[in-house]
Parts: structure tokens; sequence; C-alpha cells
């Protein structure tokens, strides 16, 4: 209906599919102004783009995908590698005394966590862990083979387990879920 | 499995409480909404589509529509006049 012209299908799309992308473009950036944009990114995008929208795949699957990319996009388009939390993100402000177990802390630990390492084991450590999504999932995601999304969980997981030999990790990631 | 993993598998757990993200549904419907093209616009384009693939009668009904809506949409008499002549450019050719 949305491709047909009519104009209220598409915020019908907005109203149902929302707040599903801007969970997941949470997972890009903790500040909320830029969650906010990156979010109507993605819905200008899939706008511009509904006509590629095969049928055979559910909605959702094709703007999560659309989400991603546009999240990946993100994180490259900056110069991140240096204090990226504290300073890449604006005017974000870390909450300033987090608590055990407190679900806003232990996302932001999270994505802190995460920005440690590259950004294609980054983005399939998000994917994996806070997405909750399957290999398959993450193939299509990725536009790759399921093999080649399994070699790359692979070594996304040891870069992870080489940082949670660091003390500082481990001991803050343990005392965040203790 | 790894035991850091089993940490960060409970630590994202832990995370999936967290509240969830504003979103403003009309930003985004304002904004798209610039998008849509205008529908004299649209037939222009479908003018020159019809111009492209040689089809001199179908431009020429894309061209005399086009005129009519720049008349009626945009009340640009100009527009619409030099419409009308591309219509007849089209039936002469």
């Amino acid at each position: 209906m949305v491709l047909a012209g009519e104009p209220d299908a598409f915020s019908r799309l907005v109203e149902r599919h929302g707040e599903a992308v801007a969970r997941q473009m949470r997972n890009f950036s903790p500040n909320p102004a830029v969650i906010d944009e990156l979010t109507h990114d993605v819905f200008v995008e899939a706008y511009l783009n509904l006509a590629n929208y095969r049928k055979d795949a559910p909605f959702r699957h094709w703007m999560a995908r659309i989400a991603t990319i546009t999240g990946y996009r993100h994180w490259k388009s900056r110069d991140r590698r240096k204090n990226q939390f504290a300073f890449d993100e604006g005017q974000y402000r870390p909450l300033e005394k987090p608590t055990p177990g407190n679900p806003e802390a232990a996302g932001e630990l999270l994505f802190e966590l995460f920005a440690e390492l590259p950004d294609s084991d980054r983005l399939i450590m998000t994917l994996m862990y806070i997405d909750k999504i399957g290999q398959k999932e993450i193939a299509r995601r990725l536009n790759c083979s399921k093999t080649a999304a399994a070699v790359r969980i692979h070594r996304a997981k040891q870069r992870l387990k080489k940082l949670g030999r660091e003390e500082r990790w481990r001991r803050r990631v343990q005392w965040m879920i203790s | 499995m790894d035991d850091f993993l089993k940490e960060v598998r409970m630590l994202a757990s832990a995370a999936e409480g967290r509240k969830p993200p504003h979103f403003d549904a009309q930003a985004i419907l304002s904004s798209v909404s610039r998008l849509v093209p205008e529908p004299a616009q649209e037939q222009y384009r479908l003018g020159f589509l019809a111009a492209l693939t040689a089809s001199a009668a179908a431009a020429s009904l894309a061209m005399v529509s086009y005129a009519s809506a720049a008349w009626l949409e945009l009340r640009d008499p100009f527009l619409a006049l030099s419409s009308l002549t591309n219509a007849v450019d089209w039936l002469w050719l």
C-alpha cells in the first residue's frame, strides 16, 4: 500500500516498527540524540528503498537489515579509535553511579566493552549478544555465507575472550553481574 | 564455553530490562513526507520515461497530463504552455 502511494500506510509502518528500530539503534550509540537521528535515517532509507523490498522475508527482517547497515555506517563514519565513549558521543553522560544489575548500567558497560573490538567484530558481537540472533540471520544481515559468518563469529569471540583476560574488563563485568 | 563469554551473556541479559529509547514517529513522518514527489514532478518523470522508450504518443499524452498538473497544481502558465508545446512536438515526431 505504501508503494501504491497510500500516505497512511507508511505511518503505520513507522508506528509498528519504530520502537524496535530505536532499540536496535541503541546498540550503535548510547546517546539519545544519536539514537533518534539513526532511527530517522533508517526509516528514510527504508522509504527510499521500498521498491526493493522482496516479500520473501518478513518486513521486520528487512527493516532490521537496513538498521544494521545504517548503524554500522555510523560507526565507520567516525574517527572512533580514541576515547570513543567519552568524545564520539557528544553530549552523552554515562551514569554517574552505576549499580550492579542495573539494566541501563549493564547496557553501557556492554557498549563500552564491544567498542574495544574492531568494528566488524563489534557488529557481530552486538548482533549475537544483544540482538540475540543466530548464525543464519547474522549471515543474512552481513550478506555473507553461513560458513563465512561462522568464521567471523569465531574470530570475534576469540578477540572478546582476549579482552576478558584483561583484569579491568573481567573485574567490571563480574561486578556488574554480581 | 569460556567463562568470560558466559559473563558477557549474563551482562547482555541484565541489559535487557533497559527502558525503551524515545522515538518520535511524527518527526520521522514529516521528514519522509518531504521525500514524496509532487504529483506534477511524478508526471513529468513518467513523460520523460515514455520519451526515452520512444513512445511518442505516450510521451505526448504524459506531457498533456503534466501540463494540466502544472496549471492545476502549480498555477504556472509558462510551464503548462511549454509542456503543451512539448506534447505537440512529440505528436509531430
